[in-house]
């Protein structure tokens, strides 16, 4: 990479999602759990939408999920993304609770073999000391 | 409008110049806009008393400094949204105040200069909501409704054609069209060849980014007599809102809140989706139009693709579907296109593009995160 060479945006990390990045640097992969009606939620936020409860904490996911939808990015909207085209966005369903989504990218698959459906894991970019980026590919047969 | 107040009518529609590059501040298009729909309608300076606007920052006039610009030195009520459903967000919003009381007659109006299909640039970070986003890519509008047309396609068993054959049957409507940009004839082989913005999104499932500014005239029953054109009744409306405001995150990306934002518009009238015979149905990406006829109930849910295939949103069809092009082919006017042609075709005056007998049709604008609808009639 030279020194201009456009970087990836960065996520911001603020108060209530802090505890995501933290994760994802240990390479863990955490959502919000409420304690009061057991369920997780996305994004972070300061009250359960399901009871308005604030008693929740992170709890770790397994990363494993299936592709509801996908697109495939033919057109760069950020310099960044401009040399890596095609790229594949996936909103993964994740196998804790359905209904749990996450915005990622895949990665390891040819954005010809993405189906809606398909099994698919967390994997992890090291994107500075600070950020790591949970990505998904393909999950690997299952046992 | 039953159990809601007042009858509600539309008395004026009417637009800035609309295109590319016009040179024309925000104030400008709005100046012009306004003029248009007041001189469609017969409407004077001392007639309006209310104003209402829906733009975003950074370019955004209050609707109070509109009624300054306008020469409309007391009016009753303001209304400035900087959110929700486009046009429909100032127009249900004038529609109420007049319903209430609030006001007589009341201008709505969506003013917007041009953005680029990629709308703003993000900063190297990335805050809030969008910090799950636009560091892997994600986040922009054309890449949101991409992954909707896929859900579409994958859960109902869809070809593209499904949105092909929409995008055809507008353009030949906009070819009958004067006012509108786009006019050349297409056919669904020239739509599967444009290329593709976030696939199976093509550029043709796009609207066309324009200067504009669009301008509605609600006014009362009684007042709307004694304008210049035949009173179109508001005869229902509804927004609708998600539990999840990210687009990406819609829980059912083939019903969103636009079925809930139907549903609610159809329980307070006594009108049914069969009295539609036209319909003005948001195009900013094809796969919302093929959404509405869903939702509101004009074909079956999963049946979009074939209600198209058929030819019942075509010219000369059951139900023509955006009879001036939509904003695919007249510009992004964000909305108000859906209601002003309408507006017209239930006015009797939409020329060659006119639905014969049209005394019922329907608008509708966005997906998912909000949305609205509104039922309007002609005696
Ligand atoms: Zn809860």
């Amino acid at each position: 990479m030279t020194e201009t060479a456009p970087l990836r945006p960065l996520p911001l990390p603020d108060d209530e999602t802090r505890f995501f990045w933290d994760g994802t640097r240990e390479h863990r992969f955490l959502m919000q759990f409420c304690a009061d009606c057991k369920r997780f939620y996305h994004h972070p936020r300061p009250v359960c939408p399901g009871c308005l409860s604030s008693d929740m904490a992170p709890e770790e996911l397994s990363g494993r999920g299936t592709v509801y939808t996908y697109t495939i990015a033919e057109q760069a909207f950020h310099p960044f993304f401009a040399n890596r085209l095609p790229y594949t966005l996936i909103v993964v369903d994740l196998e804790e609770q359905p209904g749990l989504r996450f915005v990622s990218e895949l990665v390891e698959c040819s954005p010809d073999d993405v189906r809606v459906g398909m099994p698919v894991e967390v994997v992890w970019e090291h994107v500075t000391d600070e950020i790591t980026l949970p990505l998904f590919k393909p999950a690997a047969v299952q046992a | 409008m039953t159990g809601t107040g007042r009858r509600v009518a539309i008395v004026g529609v009417g637009y800035s110049t609309v295109g590319r590059d016009t040179g024309l501040s925000l104030k400008q298009l709005i100046a012009q806009g306004a003029q248009a729909a007041m001189a469609d309608g017969g409407v004077e300076q001392a007639d309006i008393d209310g104003v209402a606007m829906h733009a975003f920052p950074p370019h955004f006039v209050p609707a109070y400094e509109c009624g300054a610009l306008l020469g409309l030195p007391s009016l009753k009520w303001t209304s400035g949204s900087i959110e929700g459903p486009a046009f429909l967000s100032a127009g249900i919003h004038a529609a109420a105040a007049v319903a209430s009381g609030t006001a007589d007659v009341v201008l709505a109006l969506r003013p917007m200069l041009r953005l680029g299909a990629t709308g703003p640039t993000p900063g190297a970070s990335a805050a809030g909501g969008r910090q799950f986003l636009e560091p892997f890519g994600a986040g922009r509008p054309a890449q949101w409704a991409g992954m909707i047309k896929q859900r579409m396609m994958s859960e109902f068993g869809w070809g593209e054609e499904a949105f092909g054959r929409q995008m055809v049957a507008q353009r030949e409507f906009a070819a009958l069209n004067p006012d509108a940009l786009l006019r050349e004839r297409i056919t669904l082989d020239d739509y599967m060849n444009t290329r593709y913005v976030a696939k199976p999104l093509r550029l043709l499932d796009c609207d066309y980014p324009v200067d504009s500014c669009g301008a509605v005239i609600f006014a009362t029953e009684e007042r709307a007599r004694d304008f210049a054109q035949k009173p179109v009744f508001v005869e229902s409306w509804s927004f609708g809102t998600s539990g999840e405001s990210d687009f990406e995150l819609a829980e059912d990306m083939t019903r969103t809140s636009s079925f809930s934002a139907a549903a609610d518009m159809w329980a307070r009238t006594s009108l049914t989706p069969e009295d539609v015979q036209v319909a003005g149905l948001y195009d900013g990406f094809s796969p919302i139009t093929l959404n509405w006829m869903e939702a509101l109930g004009l074909c079956g849910r999963g049946e979009a693709s074939d209600f198209v295939a058929e030819g019942n949103t075509s010219l000369g069809g059951r139900v023509p579907v955006n009879c001036d092009g939509g904003a695919t082919n007249v510009g992004r006017v964000h909305g108000v296109n859906h209601v002003a042609e309408v507006v017209r075709q239930l006015r009797g005056t939409s020329g060659d593009r006119q639905r014969p007998d049209a005394k019922v049709g329907v608008a509708a604008n966005s997906i998912a995160a909000f949305t609205a609808c509104m039922l309007m009639s002609a005696e």
